[in-house]
């Protein structure tokens, strides 16, 4: 009797824990090109966004989560929702950002992520026009006396994981056969707490995170970032593949918040220019000549509502990366092409 | 006529033979929704990527597979020595418990208390933070001459055999012969009562074997010291940073566990044994050790076992402070690929197959350490 009831429990044991571990596998709707309807019907955008990386996504100091990624998710929500506030900020690590994107866990990834073939040929990640435009270099201490990195042979580097840093830092040192140490960790936190408590001699990574982490460090005449940049990096939004409403989305709130820019069409007056511009291209953009919203499937208003929230291209980086935040860069790659930039709009039309 | 319990043993098999298949069967519907594959095809492949520290010559653009048999050695060569650390720690402590002096006992106690309740990942960042902490290669400690402390790691002087795979040959060829020799003039011994003569000469050609091996070893070696470049240090035997603070953490922390086992077991020997060793004039520590160790060795195997598959399985958190094993090399190979599955299932297959061996080991002592049925 003992044994039959020894064995009934253990039955019962394995049943219960095999149901537990069916529920966390249970099917789930995935099929694809209905990303869109979800966002609609949850009326919520899931964003995938980096954990602390200063002028891209970070904590500021209301405790808020500001930077020009976090933007580009705001630009998003009010597009598609009319409202910039209905996001949920996912921070992912670099690791996890694209297995997230893969398994629908998040909308739109907008991580300050560098478009390459494997992401979207292998990967499926489709990545929108360059929200950003970076290179990939090196930071050291003053103190080292190094004025090149060309004079790095047998430094510890310090790499993030998951990025393109590994293969990049590889591919310098290797090209040029000098010996480094590479000294690999996942997120800018870990990388900081190394790089600063003198673990590493060179910091890898793209001019605009170094700069960001120099700044939020404090004595950053200490430090110098090279400005030979060794890679160009283009970092984008990205959509995974299958819902080309979503993408055509995301690709256009890109192009129009350079175009508002390029028109001068600002946080401020946007709402005035709506009604009272003359100028045909910005009644087009701004939807008083209908035509751009019904073809995305979006009201006619949409950039009038991406203007608002965050202002132009130009407004949203001189708030989190330029002049006027503490990381303090030139607009360089990133001005308009009109000012001798990268950045363009395909007409909005 | 089925017997109940077989009815519910095949019960059994079927639900979870059902459950099974539908998991598999979501599990496939849901890769084909999100066009995903399941495909090894990039362990062939060839890597673009470094690894700070590896057992095996690796370079980038060698294949995938590679890269992660540098990353499972680096876990191996991990867990092996902290195995080691926390046994040694975790059995003086455990000995020192149960020794009876007070000043011991609290000390014991005290150092059980702390590393058990602990958080692992503390501990873990302390010892990595107190590493980086070491003077930049520039300012570094030279402890002795060669022996050098900094923050890139401790570097020993390191010796290099120019004799290569001869002397490696020539040793394991020396070694055979000398253990066959030794085991045939054994045998002679015990059924003349003396070394015969074959065995004599033998013997004496062995031991100018060795001795001829020593000297060849001497005179083709020579000592690989480590000297400073423009940044770190170079040559020499070197451990990094990352390395020392995780064996040393994962050493630290299990051999709280450790001790605590070992001081549990000899507490379960009945106190006659003790009390009868002590009759016969054996002191605390003879007593320990000739009569409640052995004993305690039998309710000791069990639990050290969990505590080894659970620091096995404790090296992943290798990842947070950059030590390059398994998992952080698949996290790299994953990111360069894209193969999240196929990575992930890797982890998987290693660690269970880690785990199982390390069980088996511990299951074949415990046999030994049985007590013999007469």
């Amino acid at each position: 009797m003992n044994a039959f009831r020894r064995t009934s429990a253990n039955l019962l044991g394995c049943i219960a824990a095999i149901a537990a571990a069916g529920a966390l596998l249970a099917p789930v709707d995935a099929s694809a090109g209905k990303v869109m309807d979800g966002i609609r019907q949850k009326g919520n955008l899931v964003c995938g966004v980096g954990q602390a990386v200063p002028g891209f996504s970070a904590p500021a100091a209301n405790g808020d989560l500001a930077g020009i990624d976090i933007d580009f998710c705001k630009s998003m929500a009010a597009a598609v929702l009319g409202d910039a506030t209905k996001v949920t900020y996912r921070q992912t690590s670099y690791s996890d950002r694209f297995v997230l994107l893969a398994s629908g866990e998040i909308d739109v990834l907008v991580h300050d992520t560098t478009t390459t073939l494997n992401r979207e040929g292998a990967q499926k990640a489709r990545f929108t026009s360059p929200n950003y435009f970076d290179g990939y270099t090196f930071m050291v201490a003053k103190s080292l006396g190094v004025d090149s990195p060309d004079k790095l042979a047998d430094a510890t580097v310090c790499i993030l994981q998951g990025s393109t840093f590994e293969v990049n830092t590889e591919n310098f040192f290797k090209s040029r056969g000098l010996k480094y140490t590479p000294l690999v960790l996942g997120t800018w936190e870990q990388l900081d707490a190394a790089f600063f408590g003198g673990r590493c001699d060179a910091f890898g990574g793209n001019y605009g995170n170094l700069a960001g982490s120099r700044a939020a460090h404090g004595n950053a005449s200490d430090y110098i970032i090279f400005p030979e940049f060794i890679t160009l990096e283009p970092y984008a939004p990205a959509v995974y593949g299958g819902d080309d409403e979503l993408f055509l989305t995301a690709r256009w709130v890109m192009f129009a918040l350079v175009e508002a820019e390029r028109l001068g069409i600002t946080q401020a007056n946007v709402k005035e220019m709506a009604t009272s511009s003359t100028n045909p291209e910005i009644q087009q953009l701004l939807g008083k000549t209908p035509g751009n919203g019904k073809d995305l499937g979006l009201p006619e208003d949409w950039v009038v509502k991406v203007v608002s929230a965050v202002g132009n291209y130009g407004e949203s980086f001189e708030r989190n990366l330029g002049k006027s935040s503490p990381l303090m860069l030139d607009r360089g790659l990133n001005a308009l092409w009109t000012k001798g930039g990268l950045m363009y709009a395909a007409p909005l039309r | 006529m089925i017997s109940r319990t077989r009815l519910h043993g095949l019960v059994f098999v079927a639900t979870a033979t059902a459950i099974v298949m539908w998991l598999s069967f979501n599990f496939s519907a849901n890769l084909a929704a999100r066009g995903m594959t399941i495909d090894f095809g990039f362990l062939s492949a060839p890597t673009s990527f470094p690894i700070g520290e590896s057992l095996i010559a690796y370079s980038s653009g060698d294949t995938y597979l590679r890269a992660l048999t540098a990353g499972l050695l680096n876990t191996i060569h991990l867990a092996l020595s902290s195995i080691v650390l926390a046994t040694v720690f975790g059995i003086a402590v455990g000995l020192a418990a149960r020794i009876g002096h007070p000043l011991l006992t609290s000390a014991a106690k005290t150092y059980v208390e702390f590393t058990r309740n602990v958080p692992l990942l503390l501990i873990l960042v302390v010892c990595a933070t107190a590493v980086r902490g070491l003077p930049a290669p520039r300012q570094a400690w030279i402890l002795f001459d060669g022996v050098i402390l900094s923050s890139r790691g401790l570097y020993l002087p390191m010796p290099v055999f120019s004799g290569g795979w001869a002397l490696g040959i020539a040793a394991v060829i020396l070694a055979s012969t000398t253990s066959v020799v030794w085991k045939w003039s054994l045998r002679g011994r015990s059924r003349l009562g003396s070394f015969p003569f074959a065995s004599r000469i033998s013997l004496t050609f062995c031991v100018a074997g060795f001795a001829s091996l020593v000297v060849w070893i001497c005179l083709t070696t020579s000592m690989d010291w480590p000297r400073l470049t423009a940044f770190n240090f170079r040559g020499g035997w070197s451990v990094t940073p990352e390395y020392l603070a995780m064996m040393f953490g994962l050493g630290f922390y299990t051999s709280g566990f450790i001790a605590e086992i070992v001081r549990g077991s000899l507490a379960a020997i009945p106190k006659g044994q003790s009390e009868a060793a002590a009759s016969l004039g054996l002191s605390t520590l003879l007593s320990l050790w000739l009569v409640q160790a052995p004993q305690a060795i039998r309710l000791t195997l069990p639990p050290l076992a969990n505590q080894y598959l659970n620091l096995i399985k404790n090296t992943t958190l290798a990842v947070l402070i950059g030590f390059p094993d398994l998992v952080s090399v698949g996290n790299t190979a994953l990111n360069q690929t894209g193969r999240a599955i196929e990575t992930v299932s890797i982890y998987l297959l290693i660690y269970l197959s880690l785990s199982l061996i390390t069980s088996m080991i511990i299951r074949r002592l415990e046999r030994r350490a049985q007590v013999v049925k007469l």
